[in-house]
Order: structure tokens, then C-alpha cells, then sequence
């Protein structure tokens, strides 16, 4: 029993934590980290999203907000963690007004449209390349509001890489 | 008769022409490579923006085909002199390791490998290097793969590896592109 009990333990994920800036969503679990954040490190940094995720939360854009949770969560101020999304391929359906979306796929609604729109809020960039976009017939007055539209996601990263963030690697 | 059946098939085993895809039109350096679409940006370039930009490729075309990533290399290069960057200011290195080398071979080297086919990617490859970019191959792809400095087009270069030429160009201010 109590075998079975450890084995239950060690087989369960750490507990999520919720928040402090994305509730529901981004979530992510302590950590007894070594790698120190230095006071007033300022964090910027860019993420490649391509793929779509119909009927869940995107997990590229919710990894966005991971990021800024978990390092708001252990200390850094929120105002120091500037994170931008670059969406070239299907995944740019996701950033689009609900009535584009549902036009483009059989009448559903966007599973990730209400956390693009909080994350919009708390200032995280989302980047659409313009090539993607206009070889999909998706229009600037399509995007959700305040959805940003690049020359390209390749103009976009080097644009981002220049002002000095970081690229995430996967 | 014949020679009308014969320009169709012609046309429709062409790789895709800068003007055949809708919306997208022929950029200013590269005409036939790389076609770009016009887009109302948001994100400025500011006067003086230089881009300097590496591109990782691992992949190779299908026999015969023109590489994607090369062509992502073009139209690059392209869609920002039309933005209005001096081409001058739009530096690109293609670093490329793994199945990528393949689509850097001379023309006879390329056949032998792939049953008689022609390189798909050879005239982009040939007219970026004419417009200033730069392909370097993993000298340690092109060992596994038996490939030497002569079984290259011409103006391709070697490092010593692609993590090499990565790490030198992004010390050089280069800026890397994720896919």
C-alpha cells in the first residue's frame, strides 16, 4: 500500500502553480533553480510559433506566458520581462477576429483567442509574418487587435534579435 | 500540337515561378527567386536598419526540386531591398549541415547522387552568390558525407563545422533565423 503510494508520488508532475500575471493558463511549477537572475536584469525574449492548435490553448503562445509567469513568480519585476511571439504558418489563424476564424474553420470558435487577448493586455507582441499571412489570404483588418503584421518573420526576428532579445531555441 | 503539350508540361514542371502564386509578385534582386507579397508592415525600419541574418538549413529538397530554405534565403533578401533597405544593408550567410549539403553540389556531382536529375537549387544557389550571399557547408557534414571543396558550386565555402560558422557569424552581429 504504501509502496503503491510512493509510486503514485513519484510518478505525479510537481503541482502546477497559477499565475501571478496569466491565471488559468501558463502555468508552471517551482523550482529550487541555480541559475541566478541578477537584480535588474532586464528579460527579452522571442518565440517561433508555426503551428496550430484547433479546439486546445496553442501551446507556443501559452509557453509565452510561462515564461513571463514563472519569472514574475520568482522575482522578477513584470515590467522586466518583455516577450514577443513571431507566428509564421497555420498557427496565424489563432490571432485572427473571431469572425475570421470561424469563417475559416467550419463555424468554431478560437480555443486560444481569449488568452492572445490577455496576453495582448499584458503586452506581450504578437508578430504575424506578412509572406504567410498573404499566401493564406488573411488580411491585416482580419487580426485580432493589436496583433502586429511584420514583412516577414524572418524581418521580424532579425528586427527583435537586434534590439536585443533572445532567441528561444525550440 | 506537340509543341503546345510540350510547353504546358514545360510550364508545369517549372518550379513555381515568382509571378504563379497569387498575391505574390518578383522581388527586386533576385526577379525568378524567391517571390515576395506586398505588406502593409507594422514594425518599422527605421532608416539605416541593417539586417545581417543567418539561416540555418538541414533539410534538402526533394530530387530536383529548389530548396525551401534557399528560397526563404531569397525572397529575404528581396522583401527588405523592396521595403527599401540598401541591398548593401541586407547581409545573409546560409549555414548547412545534414541532407541540406546535398542541394550544394555542382551539377554532375548532384546527378550522380540522385539517378541523373538536375539540381533544383543550383540557379538559386548560383544567382544568391552573385548577389553577395554567402553559403558555407559543415565540414563535418560534407566528411560523412564524402563530399570535397570540388564537388561544390563554385563560391560555396567550407567550415569547419556549422556550429563554427554560427558561432563566428552571430559574434559578428548576426542575427539567426529559427527555421
Amino acid at each position: 500500500m504504501r509502496a503503491l503510494l510512493i509510486a503514485v508520488l513519484l510518478a505525479a508532475p510537481a503541482a502546477a502553480t497559477d499565475g501571478p500575471v496569466f491565471k488559468g493558463f501558463g502555468t508552471h511549477t517551482p523550482v529550487e533553480y541555480n541559475v541566478a537572475i541578477p537584480k535588474g536584469m532586464v528579460l527579452r525574449h522571442v518565440y517561433d510559433v508555426t503551428k496550430a492548435a484547433p479546439g486546445k490553448l496553442n501551446p507556443g503562445f501559452e509557453t509565452a506566458a510561462r515564461f513571463i509567469n514563472s519569472h514574475v513568480a520568482n522575482g522578477v519585476s513584470e515590467r522586466d520581462v518583455a516577450v514577443a511571439v513571431v507566428v509564421h504558418g497555420p498557427a496565424i489563424v489563432e490571432l485572427t477576429k473571431p469572425e475570421v476564424y470561424a469563417a475559416r474553420n467550419s463555424g468554431t470558435s478560437n480555443a486560444s483567442e481569449a488568452m492572445v487577448k490577455e496576453m495582448l493586455a499584458k503586452g506581450v507582441r504578437f508578430l504575424v509574418c506578412g509572406q504567410a499571412a498573404n499566401a493564406m489570404g488573411v488580411k491585416k483588418a482580419d487580426l485580432l487587435p493589436g496583433v502586429e503584421l511584420s514583412i516577414s518573420a524572418s524581418s521580424a526576428h532579425a528586427i527583435l534579435q537586434a534590439q536585443g532579445y533572445t532567441l528561444n531555441p525550440f | 500540337m506537340i509543341r503546345a503539350a510540350l510547353l504546358t508540361a514545360l510550364l508545369l514542371s517549372a518550379p513555381v515561378l515568382a509571378q504563379s502564386r497569387e498575391g505574390f509578385g518578383p522581388g527586386p534582386v533576385l526577379p525568378d527567386v524567391g517571390p515576395i507579397a506586398p505588406v502593409d508592415s507594422d514594425l518599422a525600419l527605421p532608416k539605416g536598419t541593417r539586417f545581417k541574418i543567418a539561416f540555418d538549413v538541414a533539410g534538402k529538397a526533394a530530387p530536383g526540386g529548389l530548396s525551401r530554405q534557399i528560397e526563404t534565403a531569397a525572397r529575404t533578401l528581396n522583401m527588405h531591398v523592396a521595403a527599401g533597405v540598401p541591398q548593401k544593408d541586407v547581409q545573409i550567410v546560409v549555414i548547412v549541415h545534414g541532407p541540406g549539403a546535398m542541394d550544394l553540389l555542382k551539377p554532375e556531382v548532384y546527378a550522380e547522387r540522385n539517378e541523373g536529375k538536375a539540381n533544383g537549387s543550383l540557379d538559386a544557389v548560383r544567382k544568391l552568390l552573385g548577389a553577395g550571399v554567402e553559403f558555407y557547408l559543415c565540414g563535418q557534414t560534407a566528411m560523412g558525407q564524402k563530399i570535397t571543396k570540388a564537388d561544390l558550386i563554385p563560391g560555396v565555402k567550407m567550415s569547419l563545422s556549422a556550429i563554427t560558422a554560427h558561432a563566428v557569424y552571430q559574434q559578428r552581429g548576426y542575427t539567426l533565423n529559427p527555421f
